[in-house]
């Protein structure tokens, strides 16, 4: 069953009374297997955070469909088991990170007794047991990206979407983010993420899709990568031909 | 399971708006108009609980307002502006559960706000009750309360309409200007509508495009002016049953279908 | 540090020039406001919609500023001029439309404007207005049928209203015995004393309370003359011509001074009264 399916969907966003006229999404269709870990690369602009966003039901496609677990987006239910970190993770500033992921617990259903267990195991995971009881409104940029990741996986879900997971982390949270999606993985949880580091794509997606203006250029599988001759700069060279900005 | 998740919601938002500095303040305000109505009393004559239960009564509903217009608006239009309802609505919230959770959040605390600041006033009427016993005859506890539970039906209706503009609008100055504008409207248009109705039967004729205009705004627009029982119970004046339960009822039927507008104007809405 | 030092001695010379000029303010805006006095008031169709739902507190501060006028004239022991009656008048019928149960307000228009304006038709215009709204409280048609009977000399609608008085929840038991016989008591003080005894008794406010006193002392003096007048009658077989006559006769040691400044006199019918009518001059 197919985890994720996007059939042609398009966005464009009118400016100035209609007159001006971007094409954010430009009839993409994509579709993303149970236990897969998809990237989405691209430049800012390309549509990527767009595309996120219309699967969280956040924005609602001007054309074509999105499945998420056989569901419409605008079917709360369709987010039950899915898990999403923004671009830049806001919370609320008087909360503690506790009390956000109990919330979060709450919400997709998990019993008390679950919910705290769940929460000790991440927390402790990406290193903010200790801060769990400070106001989010303390945390550094850093201490907030990975309570973001957080809140995407406390309450165990099947589908996690992230968008940036690795923006604003050092060296060290970069690793646990990534041992965190092998993890995953291993545990046949669906990835999808949008990233620009293209490093970490190539190390753990299955497939990685390009994007540029708003439509989808190509699918890459990860053999198919390797297949290239540049075992270092694979991906980078995909990309930057891909899109047509090579030298 | 629904129940859960709203009541998770309403948890969330009463937490964050709880511990708003602004509440702190507000707090601290009305307790000082409070202590002021034992020592302003002593500047008056002989009937000295009308203006005891003045002050008190309406220190409690000017921190209500306070507290709706400031951290109201807040709790709604900083969660869209900064990008906090994400964590919501990632989660299986539609729309209107999001809306109705909010809303009971924000009531949750009101709720708690007027209930400590019933229960400042109560210990500050007792008190003045006390030090001035014969000035005090005319005084009734009950229908006190009658006058702090209509102020709080009050509430509901304006934070029901804070919710809504909220929805349409997405700043937080427009909602504000909005809630206010509406506020005052809504308490003094059945004044108006008296003038108009005495002035019309007296001398004017009113063309009859204004008379309409006048008959549908008024049923529009809020009318806040009947939670305001303020002067009969200073006055320990009888409120009956039967007009308490006629003012839940309109309050109650007017915060739903507000939501519910609320609820569906949220659905057609994009969050960028 | 330099430079703060130098930063600290500017303020504090600021700030006692600031003194000094808000004290010399001070002076100018009390000249300003005597010459400036504005005796307008909002009528209730504004205050009314501007106070929205606090028009109780707002009542209560209209009432405030009301009393303090009166309290500091009474304290500066200055004149009341014609144009503050109608100014007293319409303040409290404007804070009475905001909360029309408001005894105090009532009751201070009503004594200030029957004791010293004489102007009757005004305390009773606003006596009829609190009759309309506080309908149990028996202190309203007390104070109207006292209007009637005192200071209008009129024994029929003074009867009527202490009656009316007299049916009401908390009325004093001695209202209706005085009512029927209001007609014996045309001619004392006696009423007015039992009546102003009443209102001192639950009066809380100090100043008020001093100028009740006043007034019931100067009657009680009235009053003891006025007995005094008829015993002298009873022994010498004819009203005296002067009070200075009971001195003489030695009914009296001598004739008190009047409270208010002027002096007490036996008028031509006989009764006591004084030359001061009970107003500081």
């Amino acid at each position: 069953m197919l985890e994720i399916l996007i059939k042609n969907i398009s966005k464009i966003y009118f400016s100035e009374f209609k007159r001006k006229k971007k094409i954010a999404v430009d009839t993409v269709s994509l579709s993303i297997d149970k236990a897969e870990v998809f990237g989405i690369i691209g430049v800012n602009g390309a549509g990527k955070s767009t595309i996120i966003k219309m699967i969280m039901g956040f924005i609602r496609p001007d054309s074509g469909q999105i499945f998420v677990s056989g569901k419409s987006p605008s079917d709360p239910d369709s987010r039950r088991r899915v898990g999403y970190l923004p671009e830049n993770p806001y919370f609320y500033d008087n909360l503690t990170a506790r009390e956000v992921l109990m919330f979060s617990c709450q919400a997709s259903g998990l019993d008390k007794q679950t919910a705290d267990k769940r929460i000790k195991i991440l927390l402790k995971q990406v290193g903010l047991y200790d801060e769990q009881h400070q106001k989010l409104r303390t945390f550094s940029k850093g201490m907030t990206q990975r309570a973001g990741i957080c809140f995407a996986l406390v309450h165990d879900p099947d589908i996690i979407i992230l968008d940036e997971p690795m923006s604003g982390l050092d060296p060290l949270g970069r690793k646990i983010v990534i041992d965190l999606i092998d993890d995953l993985k291993k545990r046949g949880k669906t990835v999808l993420f949008c990233s620009h580091i293209l490093n970490d794509v190539e190390r753990i997606c299955d497939r990685v899709g390009i994007m540029d203006g708003g439509s989808l250029e190509k699918i890459y599988t990860k053999d198919e990568i390797l297949e290239t001759a540049d075992a270092v700069n694979n991906l980078e060279e995909i990309f930057l031909k891909t899109i047509g900005r090579d030298e | 399971m629904m129940i859960r998740k709203l009541l998770a919601l309403a948890i969330l938002t009463y937490k964050e708006g709880v511990r708003d500095r602004a509440l702190f303040g507000i707090g601290l305000f009305s307790l000082f108009m409070m202590t002021g109505s034992i020592l302003v009393v002593s500047m008056f004559m002989r009937e000295l609980h009308k203006v005891t239960v003045d002050i008190n009564l309406s220190a409690i509903t000017f921190a209500g307002l306070l507290l709706s217009f400031f951290v109201s608006i807040n709790l709604m239009s900083k969660d869209i502006d900064r990008h906090t309802i994400y964590s919501v609505l990632s989660k299986p919230f539609s729309r209107s559960q999001y809306v109705w959770g909010k809303y009971l959040g924000i009531m949750l605390l009101i709720i708690t706000a007027m209930g400590m600041l019933t229960i400042c006033s109560s210990i500050a009427i007792w008190f003045t009750k006390f030090q001035y016993l014969v000035y005090f005859q005319g005084f009734s506890w009950i229908e006190f309360y009658k006058a702090v539970y209509a102020e709080l039906l009050m509430f509901f209706m304006l934070n029901a309409l804070i919710v809504f503009f909220s929805t349409i609008t997405t700043s937080s100055f427009i909602t504000l200007l909005f809630s206010i504008s509406t506020y005052i409207a809504g308490q003094t248009i059945e004044e108006v509508v008296l003038f108009l109705k005495t002035k019309h039967a007296a001398d004017m004729a009113l063309s009859k495009g204004i008379t309409t205009i006048i008959d549908v705004v008024q049923y529009i627009l809020p009318n806040l002016s009947v939670f305001d029982l303020k002067t009969q119970s200073a006055h320990a004046i009888t409120i009956s049953w039967n007009y308490l339960a006629a003012i839940t009822c309109y309050s109650g039927a007017y915060s739903i279908v507000l939501l519910i507008m609320a609820s569906l104007i949220f659905n057609r809405r994009e969050l960028k | 540090m330099k430079r703060q030092s130098i930063l600290i001695v500017f303020l504090i010379v600021a700030m006692g020039a600031c003194f000094f000029f808000q004290k010399n303010l001070g002076k100018e805006r009390e000249i300003f406001l005597k010459e400036n006095y504005m005796g307008y008031v909002l009528p209730s169709k504004i205050t009314g919609p501007i106070s929205l739902e606090f028009s109780g507190i707002v009542s209560d501060f209209l009432f405030l500023k009301v009393s303090t006028f009166l309290g500091t004239k009474f304290i500066q022991n200055e004149k009341l001029e014609e144009k503050h009656a109608k100014f007293i008048y319409d303040s409290i019928n404007i804070l009475t439309d905001l909360d029309p149960w408001f005894w105090d307000a009532y009751l201070l228009a009503d004594t200030i404007l029957t004791w010293d304006f004489r102007r009757i038709d005004l305390a009773n215009t606003l006596l009829f207005k609190a009759r309309e709204h506080r309908t149990t409280d028996f202190q309203v048609p007390y104070h109207i049928g006292f209007n009637y009977f005192y200071f209008l000399k009129d024994n029929a609608n003074g009867a009527k209203y202490l009656l009316e008085a007299a049916r009401l929840p908390k009325a004093p038991s001695y209202l209706s015995a005085l009512a029927t016989r209001l007609s014996m008591y045309q001619n004392q003080y006696a009423p007015a004393i039992l009546f102003l005894n009443d209102i001192l008794k639950t009066t809380q406010s100090s100043e008020l309370k001093k100028q009740l006193e006043t007034r019931l002392e100067t009657l009680f003096i009235m009053d003891s003359l006025e007995k005094e007048v008829h015993e002298f009658k009873k022994r010498f077989g004819s009203f005296p011509d002067h009070l200075s006559d009971l001195v003489d006769k030695g009914l009296v040691e001598s004739i008190p001074d009047d409270p208010y400044g002027g002096k007490f006199v036996l008028l031509e019918n006989k009764r006591v009264y004084t030359t001061s009518k009970m107003i500081y001059k």
